[in-house]
């Protein structure tokens, strides 16, 4: 085979993974990046270069199918039991965290949700739900399923790492983070496992609210 | 025989040899002569001369007395009355109400007198009719008033109307139901006569406090009628005497008769079962007829018209030989021509000789010289070619005819006059008296030329005949037997002129009289109809009455009182002109609101004053920053004042117009006034000074040896924003002492501070007088930062009498230090920041740090310090301390005058000039790392100024203020120097300049949206450039 054909049948199998691994960079730099200023700003900036971009990547230049990267849902035992085993294996995690580490002193929670149910519920399903929901049809819907095709499980970690260099960049890596970067291995493996990213979500949420409530019920015990 | 002569002649001579002998001064005393040597003739009116003289009598204020009281008789007060109507200016629909005040009656109270009021409604009068008609024909609109039922709307209708309003009262005369189960319905029940109520009324004539004048079976008290003549001041007596009241036509009875019964009940529209329907405490008959109704009160609508005749008696007594008074009527307008009533003669007693003004009229016109009562011009023309028979030549008046061609004959010869001709053309040449020009169809005729000549077959006309007739009467008045003598004479005179107004012979004068004959004096024939006539020429309406409401009347305020005329710096914070106000005021007007208002303005000096000539008004925009000067509602203006050519004096004049409601621009009445305003003027100025010691160490000055007067000025004003705004408002710091100067003309001066006189009680200043204020005052800043100090000046210029108003503001504040680069360029310059730009948008400004410097590793840094205020004085900079010990600079944290052994290791050298002003280093730090700069001071008063305040303002030593004042800045080592980027330009990029306007967030997604299709946009050219999957195309499928 010519060096030439070489070439063009290795650009052409790895482009998308070249190109969308460029976009995921690009969107992350921008959303780092992008000046703003306020809450409505700042909630502009992550939908539209966490959500918006890829979305719009996916629809008009690959002119793709939402459901290639995981946005599908379909029950089946299998997968179900994949997130009970996921969500399981989250808490064990952060269980040795919080058994070992100071994960519990430095995971804060904003003061409002520890003296108010409501406030807990508008917490978790408005706040971490919309910033979870983006989080994981990023890094996994369209980080990890444009590796995945190439890479396999190996493209879990390199979704994780491409979360965990931008905390460390943006100097965002804290105990507070922490319960992300476990389900963002967690949640990738389920993931690769349902090819479905909604999976990941559901049981990201589930994870956080029920850490969340425990970490409150625990710090009210004291 | 000649015994008898002898006899006679001896006591004639010895009366002369007597009077020879006996001293004269008897017979002058008598007969007026003087001077002992000369006699005069004495005559009857020198003799009476001297004897009133003699009694003390002036005969000059006798003879006034005797012509007062040869016409006393005729200024006696008639009786009278005034109206007034509420409101004044009525419109339609509105309650009116009209008051009559009568005045000269001899009755004892007004409520006596018989106020018989009429009303005409606007309605009344047609089209093309005359509201003062005495008859007004009937048509189709005005049917209505014709409420007694005759041929004609007369002033009986306007009673009735009038009297059925009064009696009534308001009461439903006309329900066609009843009112609640005790009522019944008008005129079923109830004769209140019958019933003995007893709503009649018995009106004896002049008032009911004259019981039994005129009344049926009482011929001893008879009443007399007079009506007063306003012209001649005569009365007249009437030959009926009757009251003036509403007649109720056909129905039986009459009002003031007593009785009232049903049908007059019904007439006059009031309640039979109520004596007194109007409840006014009269009955209704009283009510009626109008007793003692002295106020009037209907729904006006326009064109209403009201009057009232009030009979009572009068103060003055009749000549009959009775208790009788004259009774007698008063009327609004005292409006009643009597003249046709008069009879033959105007009555005067004696004889003189009366002018006629018409043939067989009065009244007469006394003169010596009679005009000529008549003149008649007749007007002949001859068609005789053949000239006429000498002499007298000219024309005859035989020929009376007005040719046919229906041309009138000229009747007024001039010295050349023109001649209508008709036939041929005349023959030029031919005619014996010549032509001096002609124009067919006329020709002119020179009079000098002779006789009138004309062609044959001519026409000429306009010949004249004038005949002129005097005529005069002797008229004696017999006054006893109250009868005249008439004797005519008249005179007749005939002058006959030609056509060129030559006279042609004498004129000739027939007299014919005097004719005599015997007349009866006196006779005045007026009837009570016409006396009812001269009521409709005393309608009134609310306007004629109320001359105040027939013109708005307006009040002018303006503001400021003196107010500043600057016509420099228009526009800018530093002007000086004052924006003037000036506000109307409208009453009785019906809505100020929707008034209309003109507004001019007049500028003009004292000369304008006086002949009021303020030649043309200012245009609007010669008004700054004026308000609308005309339309409904604009009831102030307002404007700058800010005339360049600096009048003295501004005329602000206003016309007020309220238009009637329901007519489209029809004027209801208008309103003007003006007001003068005096204007400052802006060239006085008061120039704002550092107070400073002068030399002599214990008083104030503007300038001394060390810092003369022109250095320190504060505040001065200047093209520069940040000085403009202290000119506007000046900066001080507590304890600083200000000086004021006046520049101008003024002499006579009143300096006040917030409001409070500027006094002292001593001398300390320079300009100062003890004894008044002078053109020069100083006073201490001594309230806390934040206060205004507003220092007013009045003044007088004592010789043009003009009056200044001149006002400095002052605001006190914390004294601060910046540090500045000294360096214009290069060395350490001040962070650019960006830019600001002016309110206007037209300018941009570099918005530089003041704390963060730059300066490129090596350079040398030259820096000063700069306070604020910028009038902060010298002297209270580390006061009392020649060393300047309290005052440093500091560089990277050390002083560069300590000596150098306390320096610490690594200090940066620098250099401070020996006044502490400035530093001066050179760099020595690398890229990237910063220099320190920093400088402290004290600010305080020295001890003379204390002295000073204490000793004139009272301030004691331990209430000083003092305040450490330090700054310090950043110098930074940079590369390169960035400079400002002063941009003054506006953006010229549209898109750009939309967006920046855009709110923020629209901004931001703008921008996001934006840079996601850059980037979708980029990915898809990178996409575009893989290469596609190889396909062998031969392969079969």
């Amino acid at each position: 085979m010519p060096k030439r054909e070489t070439e063009i049948k290795f650009l052409t199998e790895w482009k998308e993974v070249l190109t969308g691994s460029f976009m995921a960079l690009a969107c992350l730099g921008l959303f780092i990046s992008f000046p703003s200023k306020g809450v409505a700003e700042d909630l502009s900036r992550l939908f539209f270069f966490l959500l918006v971009i890829p979305a719009l990547y996916i629809k008009l230049i690959l002119k793709k199918s939402f459901g290639d990267f995981g946005l599908t849902f379909r029950v089946a035992r299998e997968s179900l039991l994949w997130l009970g085993g996921m969500l399981v294996s989250s808490f064990l995690i952060v269980y040795l965290l919080i058994r070992f580490t100071s994960f519990k002193d430095g995971y804060i929670l904003p003061d409002y949700v520890l003296v108010n149910f409501w406030w807990f519920l508008v917490y978790e399903l408005a706040f971490v739900n919309f910033w979870l929901f983006i989080h994981e049809s990023f890094y996994r819907g369209f980080i990890f399923f444009t590796l995945a095709e190439k890479f396999g499980f190996l493209a879990i970690p390199v979704a994780t790492s491409f979360f965990v260099i931008f905390l460390l960049l943006t100097k965002a890596f804290s105990w507070t983070m922490a319960p992300y970067v476990i389900i963002s291995l967690t949640g990738g493996w389920l993931a690769y496992k349902t090819r479905s990213f909604v999976y990941s979500y559901l049981m990201g949420l589930s994870f956080i609210i029920i850490l969340d409530a425990y970490l409150i019920y625990i710090s009210k015990q004291i | 025989m000649r015994m008898k002569k002898k006899r006679a002649v001896i006591p004639l001579a010895s009366l002369i040899a007597l009077s020879l002998a006996l001293p004269v001064r008897p017979a002058q005393a008598l007969f007026g002569g003087g001077g002992g040597m000369k006699f005069s003739y004495p005559s009857p009116t020198q003799a009476s001369n001297e004897v009133m003289g003699d009694l003390g009598v002036d005969k000059g204020e006798l003879m006034n007395s005797v012509d007062v009281m040869n016409v006393a008789r005729q200024k006696k007060m008639a009786p009278q009355v005034v109206l007034s109507f509420s409101p004044a200016n009525p419109v339609d629909g509105e309650r009116v109400t009209v008051s009559a005040t009568p005045t000269y009656f001899m009755n004892s109270d007004p409520k006596n007198l018989y106020f018989t009021w009429y009303l005409q409604r606007g309605q009344c009068v047609p089209d093309g009719e005359s509201w003062d008609q005495i008859d007004m024909p009937i048509t189709g609109s005005n049917a209505a008033c014709n409420l007694d039922g005759d041929d004609s709307i007369t002033v009986n209708d306007y009673k009735i109307a009038a009297a059925r309003i009064i009696a009534n009262g308001g009461w439903a005369w006309n329900r066609t139901h009843a009112l609640g189960p005790d009522d019944s319905l008008p005129y079923t029940v109830g004769e209140t006569d019958e019933t003995g109520l007893g709503d009649g009324f018995e009106a004896p004539m002049g008032g009911s406090d004259q019981k039994g004048k005129n009344e049926a079976g009482n011929p001893d008290m008879p009443a007399y009628c007079y009506v007063h003549d306003w012209v001649s001041g005569n009365e007249y007596e009437l030959d009926w005497c009757e009251h003036l009241f509403p007649e109720d036509g056909n129905i039986p009875g009459e009002l003031g008769d007593g009785e009232f019964h049903m049908e007059e009940e019904q007439y006059w529209h009031t309640d039979p079962t109520n004596q007194d329907t109007a409840g006014i405490g009269r009955p209704d008959e009283a009510n009626a007829l109008g007793l003692g109704i002295n106020e009037f009160s209907w729904t006006y609508q326009t064109g209403d018209r009201v009057g009232v005749a009030i009979e009572g008696i009068s103060m003055e007594s009749t000549i009959h030989d009775d208790s009788s008074y004259k009774t007698m009527w008063a009327l609004p307008k005292n409006t009643c021509d009597l003249g046709e009533f008069l009879g033959e003669w105007d009555y005067k007693n004696g004889t003189t000789t009366l002018c006629l003004t018409e043939a067989g009229e009065v009244p007469y016109v006394e003169g010596e010289d009679c005009a000529p009562f008549s003149e008649e011009t007749d007007t002949a023309y001859i068609n005789n070619p053949s000239p006429p028979a000498a002499p007298p030549g000219g024309i005859t008046d035989t020929d009376t005819t007005i040719p046919s061609d229906g041309s009138s004959g000229p009747t007024n010869w001039a010295d050349t006059s023109t001649i209508r001709v008709e036939g041929t053309s005349p023959i030029a040449g031919g005619e014996t008296m010549g032509l001096s020009s002609y124009l067919l169809p006329t020709f002119s005729v020179s009079r000098d030329t002779g006789a009138v000549a004309h062609p044959d077959n001519s026409i000429i006309y306009g010949n004249t005949t004038t005949v002129t007739k005097l005529v005069t009467e002797d008229v004696t008045m017999i006054e006893a037997q109250l009868t005249a003598n008439v004797c005519t004479t008249t005179e007749t005179t005939t002058t006959v002129t030609d056509v060129l107004g030559y006279q042609i012979g004498d004129a000739t004068t027939e007299t014919e009289g005097p004719v005599c004959e015997e007349a009866e004096a006196n006779v005045f024939d007026m009837s009570k109809e016409s006396l009812n006539a001269c009521l409709v020429d005393n309608l009134m309406t609310p306007s004629d009455v109320q001359q105040d409401g027939s013109k708005i009347k307006l009040s002018l305020y303006s503001t400021p009182q003196s107010p500043m005329n600057d016509p420099k710096n228009i526009g800018e914070i530093e002007s000086t002109a004052d924006t003037l106000v000036v506000t109307a005021s409208a009453q009785n007007v019906n809505d100020e609101n929707f008034l209309r208002y003109d507004w001019e303005v007049y500028g003009g000096d004292s000369d304008s004053i006086v002949t009021d000539d303020w030649g043309e008004p200012f245009a609007k925009e010669m008004l700054i920053d004026s308000t609308q000067t005309s339309g409904i509602g604009v009831k102030s203006l307002k404007f700058k004042l800010a005339f360049a050519d600096e009048p003295k004096y501004l005329k602000v004049q206003v016309v007020a117009t309220e238009y009637e409601a329901g007519t489209t621009n029809r004027v209801l009445r208008k309103g003007n006034e003006s007001t003068i305003i005096r204007l400052s003027s802006a060239s006085d100025t008061i120039t704002a000074y550092n107070g400073v010691l002068s030399d002599d160490g214990v008083s104030l000055a503007f300038g001394n040896a060390a810092s003369l007067e022109a250095a320190n000025v504060i505040c001065a004003n200047s093209a520069e924003p940040e000085l403009k705004e202290d000119y506007v408002l000046c900066p001080v710091v507590k304890d600083q002492i200000i000086g004021l100067k006046y520049a101008g003309a003024a002499t006579s001066f009143l300096w006040t501070i917030n409001n409070q006189p500027v006094t002292y009680k001593e001398c300390f200043f320079e300009g100062c007088d003890l004894e008044e204020q002078t053109a020069s005052t100083f006073f201490p800043i001594l309230d806390e930062p934040g206060s205004i100090y507003t220092v007013t000046l009045s003044a007088v210029d004592s010789v043009t009498g003009e009056k200044i108003n001149l006002t400095r503001s002052f605001k006190v504040v914390t004294p601060l230090v910046k540090i500045v680069t000294l360096d214009d360029s290069g060395g350490a310059q001040p962070v650019f920041l960006g830019t600001y730009t002016s309110l206007d948008g037209t300018t941009t400004y570099a918005d530089m740090s003041q704390t963060d410097f730059q300066t490129v590793p090596g350079s040398t840094a030259n820096f000063t310090r700069e306070f604020y205020p910028r009038s902060l004085p010298a002297e209270y900079l580390d006061p009392d301390n020649p060393e300047k010990t309290k005052t440093a600079w500091f560089v990277d944290g050390t002083d560069p005058t300590i000596p150098e052994t306390e320096k610490p290791p690594g200090y940066t050298p620098a250099t401070v000039d020996p006044d502490k002003t400035s530093v001066s280093f050179a760099t020595t730090r690398l890229e990237g790392e910063y220099h320190l700069v920093a400088f402290n001071t004290l600010y305080a008063p020295s001890t003379n100024i204390k002295k000073i305040l204490n000793a004139n303002w009272d301030i004691n030593y331990d209430q000083f203020y003092e305040k450490q004042l330090g700054a310090s800045i950043d110098v930074e080592m940079v590369p390169a120097l960035t400079t400002a980027n002063s941009n003054n330009s506006p953006p010229k990029k549209v898109l750009a300049a939309m967006i920046s306007g855009l709110p923020a967030y629209i901004n931001f997604l703008f921008r996001i949206v934006m840079t996601s299709l850059l980037l979708l946009f980029g990915i898809w050219i990178v996409l575009s450039l893989f290469p596609s999957p190889i396909t062998n195309e031969t392969e079969p499928r």
